[in-house]
């Protein structure tokens, strides 16, 4: 019983001290690695036309997903393939992709990108 | 302007010290400044971050300093060349930091506007060519840009003699405020128009001594 309760202390704050410094999965960084193709998700709030943009760190666009497509509103998901409008893989760094309904930016979402 | 100052300078009185004033003194310093630069596409930069939920963050200034040389021409004509490194920096935590480098290298002629017998006022302009390069750092990734380009600059100079000497070498300090234009489009392919722009008021302090 004793050594229960000293494996089960020892745990609670090795779990409190994991959270407190950070050393936890990594899911809570705002942006996501992505070495491969992948998969994401957006919202759309109304039906409208959808233009969906990869963008590389200096703001320009390098790849268009989706180009003035007429969505309904709700759940929806894409993919991106890592490749730029040339058909070639990108260089290892951060990536935006933006959402755009009827023109305005609903989403931005931030990838790093390596092999 | 310049060549019309170094011009005057070139014609100008090239009169002995004979007030007591500090002139034909070839002097070499070291100065430290402060600038406030427009960085425009930077701060768009860091908009697009929070839009992502990235709270990335821009420093306000940027920090300098320059190895200089200075000449006294004449009575009224002064010329001044330097070399110095500006550095400007952004972050995310630990995840991502971004520095943008300049290299810049100037020459300016000044008008004395004021001379006494050992402090002065002046007014100058000049070119300035600078070198820029921009490195973003994440974890995994490393991206870097570069360019350069000739820009401007102007500014005041107070300079204080120093009643002291360090042997036989005379010392000199100088308070500078003014205003540079150098912004810089970086040459690679992907960055495409992407500015990397230094330009924005600036105060220094330099010393210098008299060799």
């Amino acid at each position: 019983m004793r050594n229960t309760l000293i494996v089960l202390t020892v745990s609670v704050l090795l779990m409190i001290g994991c959270v407190g410094f950070g050393f936890g999965s990594g899911s809570s960084l705002p942006f996501e690695r992505v070495t491969d193709e992948f998969d994401f998700d957006y919202q759309l709030s109304a039906d409208g036309v959808v233009d969906v943009n990869v963008m590389n760190c200096y703001m320009n666009n390098i790849r268009i997903l989706i180009n003035g497509e007429l969505q309904t509103s709700g759940s929806h998901t894409s993919s991106w393939d890592l490749l730029d409008e040339y058909g070639i893989r990108v260089e290892d760094g951060i990536y935006y992709i933006q959402i755009m309904l009827d023109d305005d930016v609903i989403e931005t979402d931030m990838y790093e990108v390596y092999k | 302007m310049t060549l019309l100052m170094i011009l005057l300078c070139m014609t100008g009185q090239s009169a002995q010290g004979e007030d007591g004033c500090f002139y034909h003194e070839f002097r070499l310093g070291i100065c430290l400044f402060t600038s406030i630069p427009a960085m425009q596409m930077e701060k768009d930069f860091a908009d697009i971050c929070s839009r992502a939920g990235v709270g990335y963050e821009l420093d306000t200034f940027a920090w300098d300093w320059s190895i200089e040389f200075l000449r006294d021409l004449s009575e009224r004509f002064r010329i001044r060349g330097s070399a110095g490194i500006s550095s400007f920096n952004g972050s995310y935590k630990k995840y991502i930091t971004m520095h943008d480098r300049a290299f810049s290298i100037d020459a300016q002629a000044f008008f004395l506007v004021n001379r006494g017998k050992d402090i002065s006022f002046s007014a100058g302009a000049g070119p300035v060519y600078v070198w820029v390069s921009r490195n973003l750092y994440s974890d995994n990734t490393t991206q870097a840009g570069s360019g350069s380009n000739i820009g401007l600059i102007a500014s005041l100079r107070l300079d204080q003699e120093w009643p002291w000497k360090i042997g036989n070498m005379s010392l000199l300090l100088a308070l500078e405020a003014g205003y540079r234009s150098n912004s810089v489009v970086l040459d690679n392919e992907e960055a495409d128009g992407f500015e990397v722009d230094f330009s924005g008021p600036f105060f220094k302090f330099g010393s210098y001594i008299g060799l």
